[in-house]
């Protein structure tokens, strides 16, 4: 190991880098596009919780217009009533001419009650747009008061009924780990944030690794470069340089958290935060940190067996899979992290980064199962710096055709 | 060379060695002081050669692109590696410097293996020239020279004297993918130079310079073999190596084909090209007539602006084709020369 040169390749990678704008922005706007992700849904729901309806109601019986215009007597935050009924006449012209409206959107919705509702069942609900909210309120209030009538009919008191059938709510407090005396969902919902942020990460400088190696190549700087550093010099040259731009990113971005958290308490950054330990920082920068040197390995070793960035797209699908697996596990991972097939793959290296963080978070792993994990994928990452050096030291000067796997293959063994 | 404090300017013996009076040390070609040279070479003699290659091969999928060859590039030489286009001279300069590792035979650089240690004594320009675009051009030089050991700040001092010697002081801030091809070329060639190499490997350096650009760069090199420099520079322009290399070395795909000190290899081709022009027309159907009756003497001849330049059979007498050339006609000029390096080139080449 030559220390001055690995050190100049280092140095180049990290501040050629960082100097960029397009670090500055992606720093800032990839927090922003996942807290937009998260916030836009909840803002436009929000926004469509302040707009008054107009629901027109054929009631073909006559008996249920008035109980369903009193349970939807809800108030907009203004003090507007919520909907607006409109009785319509229950024949066909009438309804006809309400469907009419309903397209063009002087109704929002008409809910039209057959006579024989008591014996059938069976309303339709027209709406100009698939707005399953509304339906389901003003499905709720029509069954609700369908089921008091056929109950008074019957000669039985619906209040009665409804306070004999009252169903139970349990409130859920789980007593382990970093979510202890918090509702789980707010651990969820952060802890999810914080491993996406995990995965982008890796996904994006891993990346870059190989790009940076196939550069190497495309510029015809390489040969400059391997006639004064040994090819796996170089290799972790870049992977060091490249995986500092990555963490100081990454650090920024905890730094912020913890920034905000400890400006604004009360904000949802600020609660979230105090339900982690502080282990959970330090926690995910061994698991990123570990999990980078095992994907950059793997991502160089891709870079190198290429010759055009073109090739590169093909060669790095298997990398790229590795890498989704445990985001399409996220869900699981998150809601039961004791099921036997997480539990299994948390040890895998490829997902021990985000899986394991997982079940670190949500208080379902211990401290000898991080220890164990980040000890299987630094192991995963020295195996994979061996073969993806082999790899360098034929692969680095090669910038014709791409090799065939076979050829590949052979590189590793008899290099 | 223990005792060798005070060195002094070296004095040619009888035309011979330059010999350097205080430590009698003997130099081969013409480094104008001893001192500077002991001050960056420690221990090594000067008389060891920078590289050495000894009987190389190399194969790759069963083409033989480097065989069995062997030379030695010493300390203020320049040595040009010479062959046509395929002839494994940038397989030849990349298995020097330890990017490839021959198959067979050694490569020695100052008597060593070509580790990181002594590669790093090395300056490379590849025949791919390759730079990153965005960076600035004294970063580049920074970082190139860093990657060479060189402290930054060292590194920097050096590169805008290096620019400042090219009157390209202004472009130090101007990023790489700014500069015109040919100032690329000169920075990439100070980068080759910034950690002040004892060895320069120059891959085809005058390809894609203009003629002011290629006079700098042969004033370069010159200057680099007058600090005692050893050069190695690959190109298939016979008229640049006529012009500057010291020793050469012939290949064709991949074996040497001849080599050695350029006076020495012209002069073992002999003095066997005539050069004649003869009065009246020295074209048409006259010169072929004339050729015809030549035949037996001349191996290859080529007609010239006002004249004719052949080169003669092994053991034929130039004074008998003045004899005959007389009998044709009246003779305005007769000349027995040295053959050019290009016919010489072009002889040793398809002679095999």
């Amino acid at each position: 190991m030559n220390a001055s040169s690995v050190r100049a390749i280092i140095r180049r990678e990290y501040v050629e880098r960082v100097r960029t704008k397009s670090f500055a922005v992606m720093t800032v706007l990839i927090p922003l596009f996942m807290a937009g992700s998260m916030l836009i849904p909840l803002l436009v729901q929000r926004r469509e919780a302040g707009v008054q309806r107009r629901v027109a109601i054929a009631d073909g019986t006559g008996l249920l217009i008035a109980p369903i215009r009193a349970a939807l007597a809800d108030t907009l935050p203004d003090g507007r009533p919520r909907y607006v009924i409109v009785a319509t006449d229950y024949d066909t012209a009438a309804i006809a001419a309400a469907r009419q409206l309903v397209r063009v959107h002087a109704y929002d919705a008409l809910l039209v009650i057959p006579p024989d509702i008591l014996e059938r069942s069976r309303a339709t609900y027209v709406s100009s747009g698939p707005d399953f909210m509304e339906a389901r309120a003003v499905q709720t209030a029509l069954a609700a008061e369908v089921t008091a009538l056929r109950l008074r009919r019957a000669g039985l008191d619906p209040a009665r009924i409804a306070a004999l059938t009252q169903g139970v709510r349990t409130d859920m407090v789980i007593l382990r780990g970093e979510g202890e005396g918090q509702s789980p969902e707010a651990v969820m919902v952060g802890t999810t944030i914080m491993a996406m942020l995990m995965y982008m990460s890796l996904v994006i400088y891993g990346a870059w690794t190989m790009r940076g190696v196939i550069r190497d190549k495309t510029m015809r700087i390489v040969e400059i470069l391997v006639s004064t550093v040994s090819p796996t010099d170089l290799m972790v040259g870049k992977i060091v340089g490249i995986g500092a731009v990555g963490l100081t990113q990454v650090s920024i971005w905890l730094g912020a958290m913890v920034a905000v958290g400890v400006a604004a308490p009360a904000s949802p950054v600020g609660r979230y935060l105090h339900t982690l330990s502080i282990l959970a920082v330090p926690t995910f920068l061994l698991f990123y940190v570990t999990g980078f040197l095992l994907f950059a390995t793997l991502y160089a070793g891709t870079g190198a067996a290429s010759a055009s960035e073109e090739d590169a797209a093909q060669l790095q699908w298997p990398v790229l899979v590795l890498l989704m697996v445990p985001i399409f596990l996220l869900g699981p991972a998150v809601s039961s992290p004791d099921r036997p097939l997480i539990v299994a793959l948390s040890y895998v290296p490829f997902f021990a980064p985000v899986l394991m963080f997982l079940r670190w978070m949500a208080g379902a792993a211990g401290l000898f199962s991080v220890a164990a994990a980040l000890v299987l994928i630094v192991a995963a990452a020295l195996f994979f710096a061996w073969v993806s050096g082999r790899l360098f030291r034929v692969g680095i000067l090669m910038t014709g055709k791409r090799p065939t796997v076979r050829e590949i293959w052979r590189w590793v063994r008899e290099t | 060379m223990e005792n060798a404090k005070v060195h002094g300017a070296l004095r040619p013996v009888n035309r011979g060695p330059l010999t350097c009076q205080p430590c009698g040390l003997h130099f081969t070609t013409r480094p104008v002081r001893c001192e500077p040279l002991w001050q960056q070479n420690g221990v090594f003699r000067m008389s060891e050669p920078a590289l050495k290659l000894d009987r190389v091969t190399k194969t790759f999928r069963g083409v033989t692109a480097v065989d069995e060859l062997s030379f030695a590039v010493r300390p203020g030489i320049i040595f040009g590696l010479l062959g046509p286009n395929g002839s494994g001279k940038t397989t030849t300069l990349r298995m020097s410097l330890g990017i490839l590792l021959p198959d067979s035979g050694q490569v020695r650089l100052w008597g060593e293996p070509p580790g990181m240690v002594v590669r790093a004594r090395a300056g490379y320009l590849p025949e791919d020239r390759g730079l990153y675009p965005k960076m600035r051009v004294l970063d580049h030089l920074e970082f190139l020279g860093e990657l060479h050991g060189v402290p930054r700040p060292l590194g920097r001092e050096r590169a805008r004297a290096w620019l400042a010697r090219y009157d390209a002081g202004a472009w130090e801030r101007r990023r790489v993918e700014e500069l015109s091809k040919g100032q690329q070329q000169t920075v990439q060639l100070i980068g080759a130079l910034v950690h002040d190499p004892d060895l320069v490997i120059l891959d085809e350096p005058f390809t894609g310079l203009d003629p002011i650009n290629t006079e700098h760069l042969q004033t370069t090199i010159r200057g680099l073999r007058d600090e005692g420099k050893a050069i190695l520079l690959s190109t298939h322009r016979m008229d640049q190596v006529e012009q500057l290399c010291d020793e050469i070395c012939l290949i064709s795909h991949g074996r040497a084909l001849l080599g050695g000190p350029l006076r020495q290899v012209k002069a073992s081709y002999g003095r066997n090209v005539v050069e004649l022009v003869m009065e009246g027309p020295n074209d048409g159907r006259a010169a072929d007539d004339f050729l015809a009756a030549l035949g037996d003497l001349v191996a290859t001849a080529e007609r010239q602006a006002d004249g004719l330049r052949m080169r003669l059979r092994s053991g034929a007498d130039s004074q008998e084709v003045l004899r005959r050339a007389l009998a044709h006609g009246p003779v305005r000029r007769f000349e027995v020369t040295e053959p050019s390096l290009d016919e010489i080139f072009v002889e040793a080449v398809t002679r095999r």
